[in-house]
């Protein structure tokens, strides 16, 4: 099937979810709420701790203050676009009503995890976003590394949805509705946080193992300096390695199925 | 009175009832249990041992007051807080609203908010031994020092009362699901304030002047900073305090009461 084939279905998700979304108009108004106080207490909490030490590790206010921002930029548009279907995954999985996406003439990957998405999330671009632009410029980035960040906060989101899609495939075998997504919003968590706060061990276990904390510190580092890049490397081969995973489980899971309706 | 003793003793067996069926079905749930509430405390203390590790990494040095011991102390016991004082209610309760299953409630003899006050305290059983396991854990670890047993117990106390108080936000949050499409949003925003005004995220005396004299106002110190100097000593529980948070939870029982009446009114029994 062809990628314009997939966008006209995309098309099609986006202009449902409208509708839904805009039926509801107060549940609409407090997502947006909802997001607004989520960015302010992180950028407040970092920003209480810096009028009390000069550096955290290596970094400054504002080099913490870009990475705060760029993590939130990667949490906005993962919350518009992917996270309503995680949890949705693991209920249709529960009811049973996973059958009718595996009878869909379309990918059973794409439509479960692209199938719903949060408009009113997708209004509250302008906080990180210009936290992240501020504080670039007041790191005194080059145009050329302004340009690129658009594209590092694109490839963090796929990287955080493709770990945590092998992570929900273990809810084929589990058939378990809201565990799996608590601990994939603990893996969030950990990665809103630079990687060199983390000791040794712990670390290399988010690194190496599930490597969540690449997801922002790859990308950033890059950017903080060019020659900085085994970072950016290790995430573009981890990402490699768990879209074999993510392969190899999901057929397992699919097959493992047993659909609780039918 | 015969009659009045059989009563109550009747009002007893429907409490002890609920409460034993609450402990048995979460329990029923293991691995949900573990990764909804123990995993993301866990995973909190995680972060913030390794950050102020980070930040406070020289031997001595300080951070407004607190050194890296003292502060691995303070998030510690706000760890402990969490696990005694702070649970997840409003969820099962405001599906029993949208999906019409409340309506079993209003002809059962058990009333709805018996039946979820009951679920709370079965919660609270579960979360207390959790929390002396943690706490024996975390001793043993010297990560925790025990003051004086009168400090913990009086810790203690305070959470139980925050419980209360953290149960009946979260009731009456669940009860706008008579309004509302979804009230999982309302909750998430009041999480998402605890945990930053609470002083569970930093300690309080990290805060702006003036945004802590206006917090004092408020129940947000009272969730997790001030259990927390209990526990560590640092700050006395008295009669007073005692009395602020029972005013808070009876303000709450009230204000919950006035809108189950509101919104029962409202209810139509999807599905019925």
């Amino acid at each position: 099937m062809s990628i314009k084939h997939y966008l006209s279905v995309y098309s099609e998700f986006l202009r449902t979810n409208v509708a839904q979304a805009t039926s509801f108009r107060t549940h609409f108004v407090l997502l947006i709420v909802v997001d607004i106080v989520f960015y302010l207490a992180t950028f407040a909490s970092v920003s209480f701790i810096y009028d009390h030490v000069a550096l955290i590790g290596d970094w400054n206010r504002a080099q913490f203050m870009f990475f705060i921002a760029f993590i939130l930029a990667v949490d906005h548009l993962h919350m518009t676009c992917v996270s309503e279907n995680f949890w949705s995954f693991s209920e249709t999985l529960i009811k049973g009503t996973f059958d009718f996406v595996l009878l869909k003439p379309i990918g059973s990957l794409f439509s479960t995890f692209f199938r719903h998405i949060r408009v009113a999330s997708a209004f509250n671009f302008i906080l990180p976003w210009s936290f992240l632009l501020h504080y670039s410029l007041e790191l005194g980035f080059s145009p050329l590394k302004i340009s690129i960040l658009p594209f590092l906060v694109v490839f963090a989101v796929i990287l955080l949805t493709s770990i945590e899609i092998l992570l929900s495939t273990a809810t084929f075998f589990l058939l378990e509705a809201y565990g799996i997504n608590f601990l994939r919003m603990n893996l969030q968590r950990v990665a809103r946080w630079p990687d060199f706060i983390f000791q040794y061990k712990i670390r290399k276990f988010f690194t190496i193992v599930v490597p969540i904390l690449l997801v922002a510190s790859g990308p950033v580092r890059f950017l903080f300096q060019f020659r900085d890049f085994e970072l950016l490397l290790g995430a573009l081969a981890s990402l490699g390695v768990i879209w074999v995973l993510i392969r190899i489980f999901w057929s397992m899971g699919i097959r493992h199925y047993e659909s609780a309706s039918s | 009175m015969e009659h009045r003793v059989l009563t109550i003793w009747r009002e007893i067996l429907k409490w002890y009832e609920t409460i034993k069926m609450g402990v048995i079905k979460k329990l029923a749930y293991k691995n949900s249990f573990l990764l909804m509430i123990i995993a993301p405390v866990l995973v909190f203390f995680l972060i913030q041992y390794n950050l102020w590790s980070t930040i406070l990494l020289e031997k001595g040095s300080m951070a407004n007051g607190y050194t890296l011991e003292s502060m691995i102390e303070y998030q510690a016991w706000i760890m402990m807080v969490t696990l005694l004082a702070q649970g997840y209610h409003s969820m099962n309760l405001s599906h029993d609203i949208r999906l019409g299953r409340i309506s079993s409630y209003l002809i059962y003899p058990f009333e709805f908010w018996k039946f979820h006050t009951a679920q709370f305290i079965s919660t609270q059983i579960i979360q207390f031994v959790m929390f002396l396991v943690s706490f024996a854990t975390f001793w043993g670890l010297g990560l925790l020092t025990l003051r004086s047993p009168v400090m913990l117990l009086k810790g203690i106390l305070v959470c139980q009362l925050v419980g209360f108080l953290w149960f009946g936000i979260s009731y009456t949050v669940g009860l706008m699901a008579f309004w509302l499409e979804e009230t999982w949003v309302l909750r998430v925003i009041f999480g998402t304030l605890v945990q930053f005004l609470s002083g569970a995220m930093l300690p309080l005396e990290f805060f702006p002047t003036p945004l802590q004299e206006a917090l004092k106002w408020t129940p947000f110190p009272f969730m997790s900073w001030l259990p927390a100097k209990v526990f560590m000593g640092e700050a006395t529980f008295e009669f007073l305090d005692i009395g602020i948070l029972v005013v808070w939870i009876a303000l709450l029982a009230l204000l919950a009461r006035w809108v189950f009446k509101k919104g029962v009114r409202l209810y139509s029994a999807a599905g019925m």
